[in-house]
């Protein structure tokens, strides 16, 4: 499927509970409307357009629009990155906004999507400690979501909005949950975070070439790293990024979004633990 | 080597230098957004403290961060000068993370390192 490919986005709107979009695509012109974020209907198509089924995220202040049409158009996976739409409050982002596989098993515990204001990160980390702890009284989930919170906090660029989910479930009686975060890169962050993507990948690799024992590879690297390191600015030296594979169930899923339409990059990291 | 406070917050632990006991001891939560801000009078302190003999360093800590890790690691670094120092690490007996942490520290620093188990029920 191919990533982001953008089409020309004729019109948008976006009302409380839906967003109803207009884009062509090589001529062809699409319409439909997603509503409240739940699974897609195209309550209206007008004519002289294709209609499409709409799948829609909420992603840091913009939407991403998943169009597959509705007929064997050859366009089905086509993506519309629609920039610039105005922020939803908190209220409006539901965990139907996540794709369907995830949205069946997890129940969303604590979500927030917006500019932060000062204060933010520490009540999303205060208010996640209590959610997690009431329900296992393990620490690494929490220590995962720690790190995963002041990553957004310490890479995100001044100003823009973030995206924070920690959601739960049960799996055989045992409690699980999966943090997930958005955020846009600082400019002066994009190489050291695309460097640093190609060493995750490269350790992805090496273990499962070697079917390794995860938990040794992460505490291997992570000891290594704290002790050859230079400190970055604000003193985690990138341990951030190993301690929360340390700490979840699984190598986290970490992927660098690129927005063409307007040259920005974003960093969106899912931590299972 | 005179005494050394500085109070416990939300996010930061307490420090506490004794020195008649010749005890440093760090416990609580070590959480900060940014640790070089914090723990930047303790590291001073450090600096001076490398005269003192016998000194007992506790690490009761529950929670640090990475920024952390490597703010403690660079207190260990300046305290390795000491002589006769002992770092003494608190691990809860249910919470294998912490245990691994200070065996880290043990391997990358030349202190000698005491294990100290405790049960978190009592």
């Amino acid at each position: 499927m191919a990533a982001f490919t953008t089409g020309e986005v004729h019109e948008f709107q976006l009302f409380p509970t839906e967003l109803v979009v207009k884009a062509c695509y090589k001529g062809v012109r699409f319409s439909g409307i997603a509503v409240a974020i739940q699974p897609v209907i195209v309550r209206a198509v007008e004519p002289g357009f294709v209609p499409f089924v709409l799948g829609a995220d909420w992603h840091f202040g913009a939407w991403v629009c998943k169009i597959v049409p509705t007929n064997s158009n050859p366009l089905t996976g086509f993506y519309v990155w629609i920039s610039d739409s105005c922020l939803m409050p908190v209220s409006n982002v539901s965990c139907s906004g996540l794709s369907p596989r995830i949205n069946a098993r997890w129940m969303p515990l604590l979500q927030f999507s917006g500019t932060p204001e000062p204060g933010d990160f520490d009540r999303l980390i205060d208010e996640s400690e209590t959610l997690m702890v009431q329900r296992m009284p393990d620490r690494r989930p929490f220590r995962a979501l720690i790190e995963c919170v002041q990553n957004l906090q310490r890479h995100s660029a001044p100003n823009t909005p973030v995206e924070f989910r920690l959601l739960g479930r049960s799996l055989s009686g045992e409690p699980r949950f999966l943090i997930r975060t958005v955020n846009t890169l600082r400019e002066t962050d994009v190489f050291r975070a695309k460097q640093w993507l190609k060493r995750h990948n490269q350790w992805q690799e090496k273990l499962g070439k070697e079917a390794a024992d995860s938990s040794l590879v992460w505490r291997d690297l992570h000891r290594n790293m704290l002790e050859s390191a230079e400190r970055s600015p604000r003193g985690g030296a990138g341990l951030g990024w190993v301690s929360m594979a340390r700490y979840a169930k699984g190598v986290p899923s970490i992927r660098l979004i690129e927005d063409r339409n307007v040259n920005r990059l974003f960093f969106s990291v899912e931590v299972a633990c | 080597m005179g005494p050394l406070h500085i109070a416990a917050s939300a996010k930061t632990p307490e420090i506490l230098f004794d020195a008649e006991a010749k005890r440093l001891t760090l416990s609580g939560r070590s959480i900060p957004e940014n640790a070089v801000d914090f723990y930047r009078p303790l590291l001073e302190w450090a600096e001076n403290a490398v005269a003192e003999t016998g000194m007992v360093v506790q690490i009761q800590l529950e929670y640090f961060n990475t920024s952390s890790s490597k703010c403690l690691l660079d207190l260990f670094k300046r305290l390795e000068a000491c002589d006769s120092l002992e770092v003494q690490w608190y691990f809860d007996s249910d919470d294998e993370d912490m245990l691994e942490a200070g065996e880290d520290y043990d391997h990358i620093v030349g202190l000698p390192f005491k294990f100290v188990e405790v049960d978190p029920e009592v």
